[in-house]
């Protein structure tokens, strides 16, 4: 056996940043700010953390960039095999379940990154599954993560779960709420996390991912600056929102 | 056959741990031995050193700086080392940290360069290809806990594109405009945002060697493991040059006149 | 041990001991029995002994020889019993569920037992708490009864379930007829 020699090397970093996402009727909303840093230092003002794995599934990692590059890099890879294999995307269902026992295969050595799996279910509802770094998984309505979690979710909860709010008297509260609520909702998330944290800021990226034939779709093409990634019109549609967050 | 019952898998009852032994029990060891396992040294802190790299982007492609000097701690040991280094036609590599391993890399990027070569199939790796491999090469040690104690700048123009990035001892990337380590990335990157964030595409190479030249004495002035003693690389559509040493002009006549800087007693 | 890595160390883990439940009845046309099953993760956690895995699992069914209850943690250790109580808020739990078994609990008195149990872990134990799910296995399975929030049992109760007292659990007990908002019958009739 190997006797144990005294170790100075610390694998990991954390490179801040903070991602969420949040899950409609028939669409998904993928969010991520694009600064890179370490401590006190801005490394970049652009690196994505959202990455697009299918015309179905998009997906959002964060915490040590290392780890969250290598683990897209290979998460891609199992699902060009399985397109391989199979001639057809796999469902996302069964790429959170994917994502579980690949984090969990480096259960003594973790992959530092928690992931945020955003898309549309075979059956055309909008999902969102939460990891954490070890892959102990959960499907729900909405999640953030990362440097400014502490500061998003509360105000998730309040506003999408209507958490510590009374509805008015013979009213009740929706089930899911709409794109056009969704997304201001994201945006302000953000330039309050940007306001408040110093590891967030300078840019942001929204993906939203559309079912198919999805009714959201009226008004999306409205936004200012958004992108369509996806090339096929008639399924599951891609869509990118960039922003500028304040840079200091 | 292996004929040692330790070594047929989950052991019956010699080497059966029937009190639960605390804290681990042993399982067999089957794989290779390494007889000199205890004798292998791995890289737990850096010994010869070089501090910061600069680059940026300008209007024909990028420019890249280090100066001259290898420390041995706090003492200045060799200094006439060169810290760039350039792969193919198309590149350059800076390289702060270990310089052993510096020199490793080295040897690993003029192996792949001569493979690239004997190949003969028209391609040639460009500063994105080479970039990934040396990204691919410092997670994987360091995934090792046997990390190249190194942060690296890579910078090249192919195609018509412009490619600046970074990637450091635990595997970690990024890209931007302007790239410093080590020190430089607390005093010279903020000197080069300001210079160059928006003026990529109009920058000549005199304005841009003005805002290098500028930044290595800054660095100079304030980082005690540096040189006034260093070298520039440009990498352009025509190729990789990297100029010979030159010497910061430093005037430290202001000292005198400042309280507790200079000779003053009192 | 509250830390998020037991959760993924029992997600992980109890799916893998549900495939080989699986495979187990594919190959033997038989389900597997409640002692089988938990000796198979006894004897997995076991192989990990001291690398750090954190759980503590009961393994409850009904096989050939009746209804079972096991008690399986990554120590390895694997006990039989008729009344376990895990994690955190286990202590807790313990303190009601004792005080209330007995061998010969009705269907309605079992769950609500249960249920009470896992109120006073939510209440009392900070790492515990929100809501509740319960199961009941029977020689025919099991069947899931329902979700319960730990806050609404407080208050209000479980709402109207086979074997609640109907009423909270806690609030009223502590302050009826405490304040002159609700004041106890003796001064609401002087």
């Amino acid at each position: 056996m190997t006797q144990p020699v005294q170790q100075a090397f610390n694998p990991y970093t954390e490179n801040g940043g903070t991602i969420l996402a949040i899950a409609g009727a028939d669409f998904s909303v993928i969010a991520g700010d694009t600064r890179q840093s370490e401590g006190y230092s801005i490394q970049t003002r652009y690196a994505p953390k959202v990455f697009r794995l299918t015309d179905k599934a998009t997906l959002a990692v964060n915490g040590f960039a290392a780890d969250g590059n290598m683990f897209v890099k290979k998460v891609r890879q199992r699902l060009e095999w399985y397109r391989h294999a199979h001639a057809k995307d796999m469902p996302i269902r069964a790429i959170a379940r994917l994502i579980q026992t690949m984090l969990y295969a480096r259960r003594f050595f973790p992959y530092y990154v928690y992931n945020i799996l955003g898309g549309i279910e075979e059956d055309g509802t909008g999902a969102v599954y939460s990891f954490d770094p070890v892959g102990s998984y959960e499907r729900e309505a909405c999640r953030a993560a990362g440097a400014a979690q502490s500061l998003v979710q509360p105000f998730l909860d309040n506003q999408i779960y209507f958490k510590n709010q009374t509805p008015a008297p013979g009213t009740s509260f929706p089930k899911h709420l709409p794109l056009f609520t969704v997304l201001p909702l994201v945006i302000d998330s953000f330039t309050s996390a940007t306001e408040r944290h110093i590891e967030v800021g300078d840019g942001l990226e929204i993906y939203v991912v559309l079912a198919k034939n999805s009714d959201s779709l009226q008004g999306l093409q409205a936004i200012g600056g958004i992108q369509e990634v996806t090339a096929n019109t008639d399924g599951e549609r891609t869509f990118v929102i960039r922003r500028d967050l304040k840079k200091d | 056959m292996d004929h040692f019952p330790t070594n047929w898998g989950r052991p019956r009852n010699d080497a059966f741990d029937a009190y639960g032994t605390y804290p681990i029990h042993q399982r067999p060891q089957n794989g290779p031995k390494d007889a000199f396992s205890a004798g292998v040294q791995r890289t737990q802190q850096p010994i010869v050193t070089g501090t910061s790299v600069i680059a940026i982007k300008y209007k024909d492609g990028i420019m890249m700086a280090a100066d001259n000097l290898a420390s041995y701690g706090s003492l200045a040991r060799f200094k006439d080392v060169q810290r760039l280094h350039p792969v193919g036609d198309n590149t350059v590599i800076g390289a702060g940290g270990d310089m052993s391993d510096f020199q490793y890399i080295q040897t690993l990027l003029n192996e792949l360069d001569i493979e690239e070569y004997t190949a003969q199939d028209g391609h040639s790796l460009g500063p994105a290809e080479i970039h990934e491999y040396l990204s691919q090469v410092m997670y994987a040690r360091r995934s090792k806990i046997n990390p190249l104690w190194n942060s690296l700048l890579v910078g090249g123009v192919k195609n018509g594109t412009r490619f600046l990035a970074y990637v450091d001892l635990l595997g970690t990337t990024y890209s931007a405009s302007t790239l410093a380590t080590g020190y430089g990335a607390h005093i010279a990157q903020p000197l080069l945002r300001t210079a160059v964030e928006g003026f990529e595409d109009v920058l000549t190479e005199e304005q841009a060697l003005k805002i290098i030249e500028n930044s290595m004495k800054v660095l100079f002035y304030r980082d005690a493991r540096s040189l006034n003693k260093y070298q520039v690389a440009t990498i352009t559509k025509d190729g990789v040059n990297i100029s010979e040493s030159k010497h910061l002009e430093t005037s430290w006549s202001f000292a005198e006149g400042i309280r507790g800087y200079g000779a003053q007693t009192q | 041990m509250a830390g998020g890595v037991c959760i993924a160390d029992c997600q992980y883990w109890e799916t893998y001991l549900g495939m080989h439940c699986r495979l187990h009845e594919l190959r033997n046309r038989e389900r597997i029995s409640v002692s089988a099953a938990s000796k198979y993760l006894s004897n997995l956690v076991y192989s990990y002994k001291g690398m750090g895995l954190s759980m503590g699992t009961m393994i409850c069914g009904w096989d050939k020889t009746g209804p079972a209850v096991f008690y399986v943690d990554s120590d390895g250790t694997r006990l039989k019993g008729d009344l376990f109580s895990v994690g955190s808020g286990s202590t807790f739990a313990y303190g009601v569920l004792d005080q209330g078994y007995h061998w010969d609990l009705s269907d309605e008195e079992a769950q609500e037992l249960g249920r009470r149990s896992i109120y006073a872990a939510g209440h009392r134990d900070a790492f515990s708490g929100n809501t509740c799910n319960l199961y009941h296995v029977k020689e025919d399975g099991w069947k899931f009864i329902g979700n319960y929030d730990i806050s609404k049992m407080h208050y209000e109760g479980p709402g109207n379930v086979p074997g609640a007292p109907g009423g909270g659990y806690g609030y009223d007990l502590r302050v009826e007829g405490r304040s002159s908002a609700n004041p106890p019958p003796v001064a609401a009739t002087a």
